[in-house]
Order: C-alpha cells, then sequence, then structure tokens
C-alpha cells in the first residue's frame, strides 16, 4: 500500500465532517428564517403569554444570536443531543428519543427492501445484458419500469387492495392473513410495505446493471476467455460479473435515499409506527427541530455510506486512482 | 451553414461524416431514427395528448367555453359552516345553491329548526351538506371519469392538474436544467479553475442534502411569506389574478425544485464541455479569435444539445413524480388548485378503492403513463445519440 492511498482515505474521512457541517448549517438557517415565532407554534397561541413566551425561549435555547443558537445545535449534535421536540410536551420528549423509539421498525423494513433490490436486481439486470437484442431485454427493463412510474402513493392501496380482498383466500389457504393495516407483531404485515418499498427501486438497480455488464462484455478479456472455450456459466460468473458489479457499491447512496423517501410514504399510508410516519405527522405540525434532526440523520447516514463505499472501493478495484480527483 | 456547424459532434452524431447519407443534416437524421422507434412514437403520443388536454383548459382563461367544470370554482368540501348570526339567505347566495337543495340534503336541520326560508338563522358553525347528489358517481357518458367524494366531475379535474403539472414541468425545466443547469455547467467546464470549483462545491453541498427533507422545510418555512408577497402584487394590480390560480404554491414548489434540479445537469454538462473544449474545433475557433460567449453558444452548445433532450424527460418524469409526493405530504400544491397528488390523496385508502376504485385509477393511471412515457422517451432519444450503449 503506498502512502498515497492513504492520504486518499484521509482527505475523505477528513471531507465527510465537513460536508456534514454544511448541511447541518443549511437546514439549520432555512428552519431559523421560518415565519413566525416558534414559540406560537409551540404553544399553539397567536399572541402567547409574555412570561411563558420567556420562558419557552429559555427551555428550547431560542435565545441569543443566530451564531450563538448554531453553535449550541453543534455542541449538542456531536454529543447526541437533537434537541426538544415542539409537540411531544407532556411529558416533554427530546427529539432523539422519539426517533430513536421509532428507528428500529423502519430500519427493519428499510434493510430488508435494500437487501432485496440488491438480491433482485442483480439477476434481473445481468439476465436482460445477456439477452440483448432480444425481447426478453426491453420487455423485462419495461415492465419494471412500469412499477418506477407508478407513484408508491398509487401502487399502495392498488397492491393491498390485491392481497387483501382479492387473494384473501390464497394467503389464508396457507396459513397467512394479509392484515390491511400494519399489526405490530405479525410478520405477515411486513410483506405489502417491503414489496411496495422494493419494487420502485427495482427498475433503476436492475437498468444500472445491465449497462454495467453491457460495457464490460465486449471487453478483449471477455472475448477471450469465450475463444479459450470457457462456458457461458463460467464467462459470466468469472469474468463479466466480476469486473461489473464493481461499480454497483457506487449506487448505495442512491437505494438509501430512495429507501428513505418511501418510507415517508409507505408507512403513512400504511399505519407502520415508523420514523417515516412519524416525520409526516411533523410536517404536518412543523415541528422544526424534529425535521432537523431527521435530516442530520438521513446526511449522517448517506455520507458515512458514501464514505465506506469510497474507501472499500480503493482496495476491491487496483485500477483506481486515487492521487487525483477524475474528471 | 447550421449543418456544417453542427458536424463535428464527435459524440452525438449517429454515423461518421463519410457515411453516404452525410448529406441529411444529423438532426434530421437522428429524428428519422427516433421515429423509427415505435415506443418513442407511443411515448411521444401519450405525452402530446395529456398535454394537449392539458393545454386544453387554458382556453378558459382567455373566457372561450370548454365544456369543463372548473374545479376551483365548484364546491370544494362535502360540508360548508354557517357563519356567526349569518342567514341561510346569505348563506345560500354565498354557495350558490337553492333553499330546497339545502333542505333536501340536510334532513336532520329540517328536523331541528323545522322548514327551511331564507330568514332562517341556524346556530353558528352548522355544517351543511352541499350537491351530494353528484358524489361519488361512477364513470358515464355524463361524467367521462366519474365524480369525486364532492360531486365534481373527476375528468375535468384530470384535465386542470394535467395543467398544472404541464406549468410545473416547463417552468423547472426552462429554470433549472436550461437556465442554471446548462448555463452554470458550460461556464464551470469551459472557464474553469476558481468559477468551476465554486460552482461545482456549492453542487456538491446541494446533492449531500437529502432533497425531500429540505423541500419540506423549504416550504413551510417560506409559504406563508410567499403568499403574503403574491397577495401583495394582487393588491397592487388590483384583482385576486394569482392567488385565485394557484401561482404562489406552483412557484414555490418550482423554485424548491430548481434549486435542487439543476446540479445533475451542472455536472453533465461540465464534463461533456471538458471533453469538448480541447477538440480541434474549438481551437480553431479560438485561434481565429472568437471571443467566449460566442465559443459557448456556437461551439459548445450544439454538441450538448442532445444530452439536454435526454435530462429534459429525466426532469419532467422527476418533477411530475415530485408534484405528487410533496402534494401528499402537504407542501406541495394547495387546494383549491386543482392537482394529481390531490386527487390522489383525496383517493382515500383501500377500502374506499373496494367501492370506488375510479378515485383512485383516474390520477394514478394518468400520472403514471406521465412518468412512464418521459422515461420511455428519455431512454430512446438516449439510444439515437448514444448508440454505443446499446
Amino acid at each position: 500500500m503506498s502512502s498515497s492511498l492513504w492520504i486518499f482515505i484521509a482527505r475523505r474521512v477528513a471531507i465527510a465532517p465537513i460536508t456534514l457541517f454544511a448541511v447541518l448549517l443549511v437546514t439549520f438557517a432555512l428552519t431559523q428564517v421560518a415565519p413566525g415565532d416558534p414559540v406560537r407554534i409551540i404553544t399553539g397561541q397567536r399572541t402567547p403569554d409574555p412570561e411563558r413566551a420567556e420562558l419557552i425561549r429559555e427551555e428550547f435555547g431560542l435565545k441569543g444570536s443566530f451564531p450563538e443558537r448554531f453553535g449550541n445545535y453543534v455542541v449538542g449534535f456531536v454529543q447526541g443531543d437533537l434537541g426538544l421536540s415542539y409537540f411531544n410536551r407532556s411529558p416533554q420528549r427530546t427529539v432523539q428519543e422519539l426517533l430513536g423509539e421509532r428507528i428500529w421498525v423502519s430500519a427493519q423494513l428499510g434493510l430488508i427492501s435494500l437487501a432485496l433490490t440488491y438480491l433482485l436486481g442483480i439477476p434481473l439486470g445481468v439476465y436482460a445484458a445477456l439477452h440483448r437484442g432480444d425481447w426478453k431485454d426491453p420487455g423485462l427493463i419495461g415492465g419494471l419500469m412500469v412499477f418506477n412510474a407508478v407513484p408508491s402513493l398509487v401502487f399502495l392501496p392498488l397492491f393491498a387492495w390485491l392481497l387483501v380482498f382479492q387473494l384473501d383466500a390464497f394467503f389464508q389457504f396457507f396459513g397467512f392473513d394479509i392484515p390491511a393495516v400494519w399489526v405490530p407483531g405479525d410478520p405477515a404485515s411486513y410483506l405489502i410495505p417491503v414489496v411496495v418499498l422494493t419494487l420502485p427501486g427495482l427498475a433503476g438497480m436492475a437498468r444500472f446493471v445491465r449497462v454495467s455488464v453491457l460495457t464490460v462484455i465486449d471487453e478483449d478479456y471477455v472475448r477471450t476467455a469465450r475463444a479459450k472455450g470457457l462456458g457461458q456459466r463460467a464467462v459470466v460468473y468469472r469474468h463479466v460479473l466480476r469486473n461489473a458489479l464493481l461499480p454497483l457499491s457506487t449506487v448505495m447512496g442512491l437505494s438509501i435515499v430512495g429507501v428513505v423517501g418511501g418510507a415517508i410514504i409507505v408507512e403513512t399510508l400504511y399505519g407502520v409506527p415508523g420514523i417515516g410516519a412519524f416525520i409526516f405527522q411533523s410536517v404536518l405540525q412543523r415541528d422544526f427541530n424534529v425535521l432537523l434532526g431527521f435530516t442530520m440523520l438521513v446526511a449522517t447516514l448517506l455520507v458515512v455510506s458514501n464514505l465506506i463505499v469510497d474507501i472499500c472501493y480503493v482496495f476491491i478495484d487496483p485500477r483506481i486512482r486515487y492521487t487525483r480527483r477524475a474528471v | 451553414m447550421s449543418s456544417r456547424e453542427m458536424t463535428p459532434r464527435p459524440r452525438s452524431v449517429a454515423a461518421p461524416s463519410f457515411d453516404p447519407g452525410a448529406g441529411e443534416s444529423p438532426w434530421r437524421r437522428a429524428l428519422r431514427s427516433l421515429f423509427k422507434k415505435r415506443v418513442a412514437v407511443l411515448a411521444l403520443l401519450a405525452i402530446t395528448i395529456i398535454y394537449g388536454a392539458g393545454a386544453y383548459t387554458f382556453l378558459d382563461a382567455f373566457g372561450i367555453p370548454t365544456g369543463l367544470q372548473d374545479p376551483t370554482k365548484t364546491n370544494l368540501t362535502l360540508r360548508r359552516p354557517i357563519r356567526e348570526g349569518e342567514l341561510l339567505g346569505d348563506f345560500v347566495a354565498r354557495h350558490g345553491v337553492s333553499v330546497e337543495t339545502v333542505a333536501q340534503l340536510n334532513p336532520e336541520v329540517v328536523d331541528e329548526f323545522g322548514p327551511l326560508t331564507e330568514a332562517t338563522t341556524l346556530r353558528a358553525g352548522t355544517q351543511l351538506v352541499l350537491q351530494l347528489d353528484a358524489a361519488l358517481q361512477a364513470p358515464s357518458s355524463e361524467h367521462w371519469f366519474g365524480t369525486d367524494r364532492t360531486g365534481r366531475d373527476l375528468f375535468s379535474q384530470t384535465l386542470f392538474s394535467a395543467r398544472t403539472t404541464i406549468v410545473m414541468t416547463i417552468i423547472v425545466f426552462f429554470l433549472g436544467s436550461l437556465f442554471l443547469g446548462l448555463g452554470l455547467g458550460l461556464l464551470a467546464g469551459y472557464a474553469a479553475g476558481w468559477i468551476d470549483q465554486v460552482i461545482m462545491r456549492i453542487g456538491d453541498v446541494i446533492l449531500g442534502i437529502p432533497g425531500l427533507l429540505v423541500l419540506i422545510v423549504v416550504s413551510s418555512a417560506f409559504r406563508e411569506r410567499w403568499t403574503d408577497a403574491f397577495t401583495d402584487i394582487d393588491t397592487f394590480l388590483g384583482g385576486s389574478f394569482f392567488i385565485d390560480q394557484g401561482i404562489d404554491h406552483i412557484t414555490l414548489l418550482v423554485v424548491a425544485l430548481t434549486f435542487f434540479g439543476w446540479v445533475d445537469t451542472a455536472r453533465f454538462v461540465r464534463a461533456q464541455t471538458l471533453s469538448l473544449r480541447e477538440a480541434d474545433f474549438i481551437l480553431a475557433a479560438e485561434s481565429i479569435g472568437a471571443r467566449t460567449p460566442r465559443i459557448l453558444v456556437r461551439h459548445l452548445f450544439p454538441g450538448i444539445l442532445p444530452w439536454i433532450i435526454v435530462g429534459l424527460s429525466a426532469t419532467f418524469a422527476g418533477v411530475a413524480g415530485a408534484e405528487v409526493v410533496l402534494t401528499f405530504l402537504g407542501i406541495g400544491i394547495q387546494p383549491p388548485t386543482a392537482s394529481f397528488g390531490a386527487m390522489i390523496a383525496d383517493a382515500g385508502g383501500i377500502r374506499t378503492f373496494n367501492l370506488h376504485p375510479h378515485l383512485l385509477l383516474v390520477p394514478g393511471v394518468t400520472v403514471a403513463i406521465i412518468i412512464f412515457a418521459f422515461n420511455l422517451l428519455g431512454d430512446a432519444v438516449n439510444d439515437v445519440v448514444n448508440p454505443r450503449g446499446r
């Protein structure tokens, strides 16, 4: 390992907090320029009692200049303190508590769906690439794009209706009862949200893999492998896939964003008590502290996963130029 | 002249210049191979129909009767409350219904207050149901797409929603993709140096922000101010055009989407510019003393245009999808302006769907067709201008 590689990694690690800081600054500034006093949102009164308003300003750290408040937030953020929720006030809850008790179910759904996107998207993309010029390639990709085009807002009710009202007898035959809304602790209620979270992202993944395989499949070394008499299976697994799947790691961030965005809709519609549904509620209530905390949670997730991907990439792909930023 | 200027585009030209058909301009050749694709033609057809139907509603604004029901001027909610101390006569005049209709549709009020007349004073806040007779009808010859739960014609609503989508997609495309994306991308790629650095680092930060969340924060933070500004403009002009048409909410959404929409285009244009700027024809233009703006517009722009068209499809599909999600979250288009997001949000859950499937299917299928068609078109154009990817 050369030293320039370690410099590259060090630079990447150093940039991550700077990106996070910039995101935090922008988002924090946006919540601060919101019209109307946060005190009004918190108390729900148009003209709150001045004495009470003073107490609330004290409690929520709304006093002082912008740099002061921002500094306080940053110090809190580093220590894992995301501030107080505007709405869950009896008893007063902190944002990190509220997010923490909802993250488990959302993380489960999100991870299952991410895993499925990769597990199904890769074989589908490879299949489409190997059938280039055939009806199977455009047929498969086109079919996946239909699911991509239907908004989850429409797809979830349609799919749930299909399972709950039309195919209920079929599932009951196998001992499942698919509920129309989320039932805590019932494994059958995972089916609908996971499918609706996974299907829209599948088209993107399959297309990415397809293009990736197609760029590799015409390379000289693949032709060499075929020329020396290797079978289709050996060529695909040992020569094509190894190189075609390398760029896949770069779309990790995109998949995460897709799943988080989808979670807001899916959890709200299906009644899942996760972070997504909570965020929807916070949007309606303008609970800016919760929104700010959630934004930073997602941004951190993105930055960290991109960082891991970047570093892994250096070790996986010996061709990567880590000394200079590629154009 | 123009064909000569367009020839030196090493990547976008469908065939090399020694091709026997080289007399034809690259644009016509590209168009011809695009129209050979059945998928592309179908997609274009679907887009033309939906955008044409949406544009048809603009006739309304010029006073030409369209035979459509303007959703912003029809009964908006199932129930309307009586104001404090209001006579039933005033209420009836305010909503443009007759006392008989109110009596027919609100039997429980008649039970409580006796026969209703214009002089009847009801309790303040009493909710009266209006025009329920037309509500939740299945598609018929009179209402092609049926009616919603407040009795509004869904066909008219679909057309007016399409209009909202048209306005949004076109503005975001011009502002975000063309003005900011293309402009800043060309500038960054051609000028290089610190200008490039500044533009691209700003782009990095914007891409690092989870878009949906900042859209949420932006639109809930600025909405009141934004609406106030448009109310001021209306007062200044002495009317209420902007507020009536929901221009305030549309523009807020458009500006927020533009803010996030330009970075991808700019990055792409920059990369293309970097690869083109070392080309011989640029060097030739520089050596005969052409200035930067001329080089950008006359020499670099034509080489980048095909990718702008590919990006156009992605932008249109993305904006149409974003409108639905953001409106559902309550931070997009606001009622009474018609939009697909609002129609989908009104359609309710699976039990409503089981009883009245048209409520969800009408807006859902239309939006899906718009997004699907733009995605297919983008792929087809991409295949034409970039044949290696096939």
